[in-house]
């Protein structure tokens, strides 16, 4: 077993560790303080932009583990940097330019020559440009297999119309990976995937929503009325959709195989975050609280042993899509049990703060806001349950 | 043995959920950001005569038990205004003691008059040092005087108005409570040596009210989820057709009713008088395991309501965010845990188990 990680792993860690100090922290906090997302002309973008970040997530330029070593680690690089980000701020780090979560399944169904268009943007380095993904309705969140925005077949193209919700960075978004069903009653498949562009006659955005936390980035509501989208947006193309009754409904779980992992770790950045803050503050307890002092270690203690663990399971499933090792249970284990441990350890830093963890615009209680809501996106707790019972080969309710 | 509610409370926490269905309900979200409530609906809460309720002990313990349920129910809506216009709940058992300690009895003749005015608020803190110069502490309605009383772990202090200096606060939730930070100048602070049992006593009558609020806003959030889990559909049955959530949601349920029971008898068993260490022990133990509880039990349940509606629980339309933030906040207040915990690890041996014959 070999738990070093790359040269260029390392760097780009401390790469997000100078832009996290400098900007994402700084910029989070003000707009949590405004409640209000980061503006997309913000200059921070055009910097993040000029970097080359904005690559990241295309499925390509992964480092390999070590020069002895058969596969990449990209995975493992985007899980660490994930957390890194998450733990200067989760928020801005969202909010930074680049295909965000529309990447995985451009990258995984797409053809090649889809993907050399729909990245193409984001290897410029002039101007910030976003992506987004697009699976929750108002009538299906949990159960995506309930999706009921339709895509009809017409000359040239497709007809999309519904609704779709909580899609993060689409209002700013060149493009939207749209996940939609030629017909309800196939369930699973029915799905296609669709890239939406920006200004398609047909898509508006309806609303932002106000979130309780992670507000440095815009989470939206959009409407499809008649969207015209050409045969070439189709993710794959129609072949893609023959060679498995499921296809476009397994393109969405790999993608999400993909992500939990990431969205697990950015909690442990987050729970980092926060031991900090309360180690920080044992020190000033140690002195003038005495008796205060062995609980707070012993808290200090627990703290760090649970982020380790949290970390090894993130980082055992990113490894395993590196070496493309089925991780499906694994990913789910990662954010089932990363998040809402990352919870009980910013509560406990809360704790050991007492009410001065309240007092001067605390990091702490934002930290609580924020960590709460990976517990949610990309499958709550409840969903990462139900996948690893399947996985464990456990009977499920007849409703199945 | 009779755990029946007496049924002269019953009145009151009717009223209570009247005023909460008129004044609290639609309008939550417009008093966070006034930062105050509407004057009709203060006009509503005075009504109540809550703030009475609170003053008017250690006259008649019943009167905790009403003011204490009457919290409950109120906070099962919204308890954000709580903190301000209920000025009384928390400090009022520390003014008590002062009105019976000679040097803070001639400072504060009548600190009762502080609790019914807008102009003036008695805050209360607590601290693990006796040294509180500089110290920051939280209170409630910004624009007006305050005065503090702040417990450490020995003392009772006061801080007046001119020793303080205040800043408007966010704390992340309470914000139509019109959070300020307090922080202690140069003093010329008043302070009095208070025994083990009566400090105690005071801070557990702050943690019976932040228990009563904590345990409000988690049933408030678990019926809100509980209602949304019986329609929203998902693998073809009900959010709360599926066992798994279901047999959450009853755990949950049990949890609160377990402990909403403690609560009652935690505020029926309020010290009819100060002198008798024993009662006030009982009390100060049974105050304080509950805080420990309520605390755990609340961030449980609203974690819980806030996953049963997904992603429709982290946002500001629904109210099940705005539970889950009261309720971490509230559990901050007075000291937290930590201060509990540490007053549980000596009353373990000056109470015995009530039931115990």
């Amino acid at each position: 077993m070999n738990i070093e990680i790359s040269k260029s792993t390392k760097d780009a860690i401390e790469l997000v560790r100078i832009i996290g100090k400098e900007y994402l922290r700084p910029l989070g906090l003000e707009a949590d303080r405004l409640k209000r997302p980061i503006p997309k002309d913000h200059p921070f973008y055009f910097m993040v932009a000029k970097s080359g970040y904005m690559t990241q997530g295309m499925g390509s330029e992964e480092p390999k583990t070590s020069k002895s070593s058969s596969h990449s680690e990209g995975s493992v690089r985007s899980v660490l940097v994930a957390e890194e980000g998450s733990y200067w701020d989760r928020g801005a780090l969202v909010s930074l330019p680049g295909p965000g979560l529309g990447g995985p399944p451009l990258a995984r169904m797409g053809t090649p020559e889809q993907k050399e268009r729909f990245f193409a943007p984001f290897r410029q380095k002039e101007r910030p440009v976003w992506a987004a993904f697009a699976m929750t309705e108002p009538g299906a969140g949990s159960d995506v297999a309930r999706i009921t925005t339709r895509a009809f077949k017409t000359k040239g193209g497709w007809v999309l119309k519904g609704q779709k919700m909580y899609s993060s960075n689409s209002p700013r978004a060149e493009w939207v990976v749209v996940f939609a069903t030629i017909d309800p009653d196939l369930k699973r498949a029915g799905h296609r995937a669709f890239i939406v562009e920006k200004n398609t006659p047909g898509f508006e955005i309806l609303r932002i929503e106000h979130k309780m936390g992670l507000r440095a980035y815009e989470t939206a509501t959009f409407s499809l009325d008649e969207c015209f989208v050409p045969d070439e947006n189709l993710l794959g193309e129609e072949s893609y959709y023959e060679s498995s009754q499921q296809k476009g409904f397994e393109g969405a779980m790999a993608a999400f195989n993909s992500t939990r992992p990431i969205i697990a770790s950015m909690a442990v950045g987050i729970a980092r975050c926060a031991y900090d803050l309360a180690k920080d503050a044992y020190k000033d307890i140690a002195i003038q609280a005495f008796r205060r002092k062995e609980t707070v270690l012993e808290k200090l203690v627990e703290m760090r042993a649970t982020i380790e663990s949290a970390r090894w399971a993130c980082l055992k499933a990113a490894f395993m899509a590196d070496a493309h090792i089925p991780n499906a249970m694994e990913a789910s284990i990662a954010k089932a049990y990363a998040p809402p441990k990352s919870l009980e350890v910013v509560e406990t830093a809360c704790e050991i703060l007492g009410e001065a963890g309240l007092l001067n615009d605390s990091i702490a209680e934002k930290l609580a806001r924020d960590v709460k809501a990976l517990d949610i996106v990309e499958g709550t707790q409840q969903i990462q349950r139900r996948v690893i019972s399947k996985h464990l080969g456990l009977v499920l309710t007849s409703s199945e | 043995m009779d755990l029946k509610i007496p049924a002269e409370h019953e009145a009151l926490l009717e009223a209570c959920k009247a005023f909460s269905k008129r004044h609290l309900s639609q309008n939550y979200r417009t008093f966070e950001s006034q930062k105050r409530l509407s004057d009709e609906a203060v006009k509503g809460f005075n009504e109540l005569s809550l703030n009475e309720l609170y003053i008017k002990f250690p006259q008649e313990n019943q009167e905790t038990l009403a003011a204490t349920l009457a919290t409950f129910e109120l906070a099962s809506v919204d308890a954000g205004w709580l903190f301000y216009y209920n000025n009384p709940g928390p400090a009022s058992g520390a003014a008590l003691i002062a009105t019976s300690s000679e040097p803070l009895k001639n400072l504060m003749s009548n600190p009762m008059s502080i609790f019914l005015t807008e102009e003036n608020f008695l805050g209360f803190g607590v601290s693990t040092t006796d040294d509180i110069k500089d110290k920051e502490f939280i209170g409630f309605g910004a624009t007006g005087a305050h005065h503090l009383l702040i417990a450490t772990n020995s003392s009772l202090i006061y801080v007046g108005p001119d020793d303080c200096q205040f800043k408007e606060l966010r704390l992340g939730a309470f914000d139509a409570s019109a959070p300020v930070k307090i922080t202690v100048k140069e003093t010329t602070t008043i302070q009095t040596p208070v025994d083990f049992s009566t400090l105690t006593f005071i801070k557990s009558y702050a943690r019976l009210f932040t228990s009563s609020v904590m345990l409000g806003a988690a049933s408030g959030a678990l019926e809100h989820a509980i209602a949304y889990g019986k329609e929203r559909i998902v693998f073809n049955l009900p959010v709360l057709g599926h066992q798994a959530n279901a047999f959450s949601v009853a755990k949950c349920k049990s949890m609160l009713e377990a402990l909403k029971t403690k609560l009652t008898v935690a505020a029926s068993l309020f010290p009819q008088e100060l002198s008798s260490a024993k009662a006030l022990n009982l009390f100060s133990w049974l105050a304080s395991s509950l805080y420990i509880q309520a605390i755990e039990a609340a961030k449980h349940v609203t974690d819980v309501a806030v996953l049963l509606l997904g992603g429709h629980g982290y946002m500001e339309d629904e109210p099940v965010e705005k539970y889950w933030r009261e309720v971490r906040t509230c559990s901050l207040f007075y000291g937290g845990r930590d201060s509990a915990m540490q007053d549980l690890q000596q009353l373990l041996e000056l109470v015995s188990d009530p039931m115990v014959v």
